[in-house]
């Protein structure tokens, strides 16, 4: 392997390594309130990337096109939460008891993705660049040519992270989702509105997903039923880094971005296959993630 | 402050709480005891509304709780520190004391940074472990955070479930030593506790708890004194 | 003989009689495939607890194999579709203990990447499986007619999926079921009834594995042609939906969720334009108002119509419900220098007990004296980091606590453990011995038509002897909190065991409930049997028992009879708690 090639393949696995942190992001954030995780996440990318592919070729500036795609998507969320996640009811949602929420939350996404082929049609679609001018604007890093994209999403979306941790870790919101996870009834002692929180919650992973969408339009091409992947991966990447611990899922997310180029760039024909290889071979080994602990299931 | 009465409480169809009548005047220090299992942590979760009140009425100033969400009987002034400390143990020792006191919709920013340089200065060792996280506290240190976390929301009324579980007796007695301080500055406590002699040894006003009810109640002095409380406990 | 399956089997006969075309032959065929491998799933999800996203990775390997030994190596169906069954055995087997390993949605995201691993190759190993272009000229199941072909092969399909059927009623109405159930509440609490959990997922997991790749097998020798395009998530997904849809549990998910998935495609063929409009509004309306499914829906209105079929009660008087298992040991249970500790704190810390047989031995102190972990170390769920447990004079210390439970322990939970979607009297079955093979048992269950009756009765029995026999068809949801205990009590008893070890059992109970407990457990003790209890509720704790042994901060602070531990000066003070400021009373300090 040539080192001009190396940094390609890093880069774009880092590109798409970071959009699965975000995925994997939102899934975490939903399961950590509510228990429940919204299998159409990745119909909430969808949606971002043609609204903003939409609003971007109708020739309204970027700014506002990405700002009403945030706003849309985040009413969208929690619109999810009121009518598809809160009339099941608190509880078993996350056991494979009560598997409600699959079929909700799968079904507003079934929803989303008929709305758009009926919009736009089955045909594949490449969203205009975001960041770069002409078409496939590239630069270079270390002798390699690198598409800017791609550069600027794993730049973004590692902002956005910055910007998540920020919110969770520094914010009352952010505190609010912590307390609402450990115990709803501490929370509420504290004077946080529990419901209100767990909203908030899916507002957040409607963002991301928005923001995942609004980043790889231009990047891959765009149609219909393009979610299913992205959410499957941000759940395997989840479930690596753990169900605990964000700082898990970035690593996890950035680490099978990293493995998926890879395998793609050594075996063009099977290279979907290692990045799931590894993720059974490291569930059997760490069987709940990398930050995950073993808890007794007595009561 | 605070005024129970005819109170019955269910979880499930299981009846916890019957019949209870008490009352917590504004500025004293009140202490319910009883051996386990005779409903002090159901009655207090009934009070700050974690559960329904089946039957009866609880007031604050006036208020009445049975209609209100827990959050708001929080932001009333009427705090709970929980059994268990139920400290947020991911969160720092810092954001754990601020949680509470952000939600609280009357309290400004001047406000809340003024109180955590009290609570800092009520148990300094919270200020030396501001930025661990709260599950590497010692239990000692998670309860005083608990009650520091609890304060921040500058309540009018604090009510604490069972703060010496499991604490070595040095801590206890500081516990014990805060709560008097607080009451001696104007905030109402009520104390709920298994162990009697410590309990009703700080307080003004004392109730023994049984299976459910109310069995005794007098000035803490008084209750100390009866043979009957003994009683209660083992036979 | 049960006559359901007679009727079933006719109907499977005559279908293709009456159908008007061939059409509708290929959906009835479609349906009855699709409903092999949801019944599988439907156990495994809805009994053992176990989410699986990946059920189409066995579907291929099965199918796969099938269709790849009997088309290019000319091997006979009957042979190769053995073969898939087989290859379909050993993948799940392999899985299943990756199973073991994870749960909940680690365990989803297990069966996921095995899906999609078996999808990529299957997809991308265009030599051998003829990728998504696919493999056309599969030898066809219609035992050589071309014209008749859809006959055969739906009478085939439909006498495996009757099959299928009548052994997923024989395990969910059986012990089986419910001892998956007892897993899939709690593993711990399995082991405590004597059940090894990890064997029992394992073996739902194989078994899950191979009816969906029968499935596999029928869909591939179907039309004759096949593409990899049919083996992928979508169709795991679909598995999902069906049994969800259908009603997860619920005996018959899996043909009412195949159905209805089946037919609805159809009908919104036409207007494959917004068939995912449709099916995502059904989803969402079906979950939101009926969450129990297909099943469930039919179950409301079913009993508005129909009345329950009574069901023979078992003569509870002449059936004597204790076997006493003899037991020389003077000692039913001994506990020598017993410690352990949770996060570096001593939750018990030297413990040494002896509690002697045939007596009622009590537990007491205050609350995080160290109760509740004694007796989980005691049962088996914790296993002590020093010390020696002797049960009847063995050591048991490192023994797992089902084999703990097969010893002749049983215990009771603080809080509850039942299962609340099976009748009392089944919870108190779930104690009982298996007393027959699995092929024997399902013999039994088909030609008599009377289950476990023998089993039945004892439980009853049981059930009497605690006096709630009236309730034994009655849902454990639906009972009071103190019968609920006494249910608690009877499945233990059920167990036959020689030591109870009583958790809390008149928490919560009134003074007459509380009286009943205290009647029963002096009859146990009459009748030989050894009895622990951690109870707090001081006036029975004093009046039933033998012994009392007192707890504090994990170490035994005092052991007597009752009357002396009542006098005892260090447990007084370990329960008013002065003992935390060494004697003295701390608001004397505090306010000097």
């Amino acid at each position: 392997m040539q080192s001009i090639d190396l940094v390609q393949v890093v880069v774009s696995g880092l590109a798409m390594g970071s959009v699965y942190t975000l995925m994997g992001m939102g899934l975490f954030i939903t399961f950590l309130t509510s228990r429940a995780l919204n299998f159409g996440q990745g119909d909430f990318l969808m949606v971002a990337t043609f609204v903003s592919m939409a609003l971007a070729l109708a020739g309204m500036p970027a700014i506002l096109g990405i700002a009403l795609t945030l706003v849309g998507l985040a009413g969208l969320g929690a619109v999810l939460e009121r009518v598809a996640v809160r009339p099941l009811g608190q509880g078993g949602a996350g056991g494979a008891d009560s598997l409600g929420w699959v079929l909700t939350t799968m079904g507003v996404g079934m929803i989303l993705q008929n709305i758009v082929t009926l919009v736009w049609g089955k045909s594949k679609f490449y969203s205009p660049p975001l960041f770069g001018k002409g078409d496939k604007q590239i630069v270079e890093i270390l002798g390699a040519g690198v598409f800017l994209e791609e550069i600027l999403v794993a730049g973004s979306c590692l902002v956005v992270v910055a910007v998540l941790l920020w919110i969770l870790f520094r914010t009352r919101w952010g505190n609010a989702i912590s307390a609402v996870a450990f115990d709803k009834d501490t929370a509420s002692l504290l004077a946080i509105d529990v419901k209100k929180t767990i909203m908030l919650s899916y507002v957040i992973m409607a963002v991301l997903a928005a923001i995942c969408g609004i980043l790889v339009g231009p990047i891959v091409s765009a149609q219909a039923h393009m979610g299913l992947l992205y959410v499957l991966k941000g759940f395997a990447v989840v479930c690596i880094g753990g169900f605990v611990n964000p700082v898990g899922i970035l690593i996890a997310g950035l680490a099978f971005g990293l493995v998926e180029a890879f395998s793609n760039y050594f075996d063009s024909s099977l290279g979907d296959l290692y990045p799931f290889l590894m993720v059974l071979g490291f569930l059997v080994a760490r069987p709940s993630g990398l930050f995950g602990e073993g808890r007794m299931d007595l009561r | 402050m605070i005024e129970i009465s005819g109170v019955a409480t269910r979880i499930g169809k299981l009846q916890i709480l019957s019949n209870i009548t008490l009352g917590v005047p504004a500025g004293k220090l009140v202490s319910i005891v009883g051996a386990n299992g005779a409903g002090k942590t159901t009655l207090l979760r009934t009070i700050s509304r974690l559960l329904p009140v089946a039957a009866g009425s609880v007031r604050f100033e006036g208020h009445d709780l049975a209609a209100l969400q827990p959050q708001r009987v929080a932001e009333l002034g009427l705090v709970h520190v929980p059994q268990g400390r139920q400290i947020v143990p991911n969160l720092t020792v810092e954001d754990n004391l601020l949680i509470g006191a952000r939600h609280v919709r009357s309290l400004s920013a001047a406000v809340i940074a003024q109180r955590l340089a009290l609570e800092y200065q009520r148990f300094p060792v919270l200020s030396e472990r501001r930025h661990v996280a709260g599950s590497s506290l010692s239990g000692g240190e998670q309860q005083m955070l608990a009650i520091s976390r609890a304060l921040m929301m500058k309540p009018k009324a604090l009510m604490l479930d069972e703060p010496s579980l499991g604490l070595a007796p040095r801590i206890v007695a500081l516990i014990m030593e805060t709560l008097q301080a607080l009451r001696d500055g104007g905030t109402t406590v009520l104390l709920v506790e298994q162990a009697a002699m410590l309990a009703l040894g700080i307080a003004d006003f004392g109730y023994v708890m049984k299976n459910g009810r109310v069995a005794m109640s007098g000035a803490a002095r008084d209750l100390l004194a009866d043979r009957m409380l003994v009683q209660s406990y083992l036979s | 003989m049960r006559i359901r399956y007679l009727f079933a089997a006719a109907l499977v006969a005559i279908l293709p009689m009456v159908a008007p075309n061939q059409f509708y032959l290929l959906l009835a065929s479609d349906i009855a495939y699709l409903a092999i491998a949801a019944i599988g799933l439907n156990i495994l999800i809805g009994l053992s607890g176990q989410l699986s996203i990946g059920q189409a990775g066995f579907y291929a390997v099965g199918g796969y194999t099938s269709a790849i030994l009997a088309m290019k190596y000319g091997i006979p169906l009957a042979l190769s579709a053995a073969c898939g069954l087989v290859a379909g055995l050993l993948v799940g087997g392999i899985m299943s203990l990756v199973a073991l390993r994870t749960r909940t949605h680690y365990l989803a995201m297990a069966t996921l990447a095995f899906g999609f691993i078996v999808e990529i190759l299957v997809q991308r190993w265009v030599d051998l499986t003829g990728g998504s272009m696919g493999l056309i000229g599969v030898p066809r199941l219609n035992y050589g007619s071309v014209a008749d072909g859809p006959t055969y092969f739906f009478w085939t399909v439909g006498a495996a999926l009757v099959l299928c059927q009548m052994f997923s009623d024989y395990i969910i109405q059986s012990e089986w079921g419910r001892r998956l159930l007892a897993v899939k509440e709690s593993e711990k609490f399995a082991a405590t009834i004597g059940i090894h959990a990890p064997l029992w997922r394992a073996a739902t997991f194989t078994f899950a594995a191979v009816l969906a790749s029968l499935s596999g097998i029928f869909f591939v020798h179907q039309s004759g042609y096949i593409s990899s395009d049919a083996f992928g998530l979508d169709r795991s997904i679909q598995f999902l939906i069906v049994v969800v849809v259908g009603g997860l549990g619920r005996p018959y998910a899996a043909v009412l969720g195949a159905a209805f998935i089946v037919v609805l495609n159809q009908a919104t063929a036409s207007l494959y334009e917004v068939s995912y409009l449709i099916f995502g509004v059904i989803f969402l309306g079906v979950m939101l108002f009926f969450p129990t499914g297909i099943s469930g829906l039919l179950e409301a209105t079913g009993r508005r119509f129909v009345r329950q079929p009574r069901e023979e009660q078992g003569s509870a008087a002449t059936i004597e419900p204790f076997n006493r298992r003899g037991i020389d040991a003077e000692f039913a249970l001994g506990l020598e220098g017993v410690v352990k500790s949770y996060a570096g704190v001593k939750a018990v810390d030297d413990a040494s007990l002896l509690v002697r047989t045939g007596t009622i031995h009590a537990l007491i102190g205050p609350n995080g004296a160290g109760k509740s972990t004694l007796i989980n170390v005691i049962s088996g769920l914790y296993l002590a980091e020093r010390g020696t447990i002797r049960l009847f004079g063995q050591d048991v210390s490192r023994s797992p606590a089902h084999m703990r439970a097969r010893m002749g322990m049983a215990r009771t939970f603080q809080n509850l453990q039942l299962i609340s979607g099976i009748p009392v009297l089944e919870n108190v079955m779930l104690g009982l011995h298996r007393h027959k093979g699995m092929m024997a048992g399902f013999l039994d269950w088909l030609m008599s038509g009377r289950l476990e009756a023998q089993q039945r009765a004892i439980a009853l029995g049981i059930l009497a002897f605690f006096g709630v026999e009236k309730f034994a068809k009655a849902r454990v949801g639906d009972l009071s909190y103190g019968h609920r205990k006494l249910v608690e009590m009877a499945r233990a008893v059920a167990q036959q065991p020689v030591l109870m070890l009583l958790d809390e059992p008149i928490a919560g109970l009134n003074e007459e409930e509380a009286k009943e407990v205290a009647k029963a457990i002096r009859q146990l003790r009459q009748r030989g049997m050894t009895v622990v209890l951690v109870e707090h509720n001081m006036p029975f704790v004093m009046g039933i028992s033998d012994r009392v042994t007192v707890l504090n901060y994990g170490r035994i602070i005092g052991e007597g009879t009752p009357a002396e531990i009542q006098n005892d000066a260090a447990v007084i003070s370990a329960y008013l708690g002065a003992a935390a400021i060494d004697g003295e009373p701390v608001a004397a300090e505090a306010r000097a």
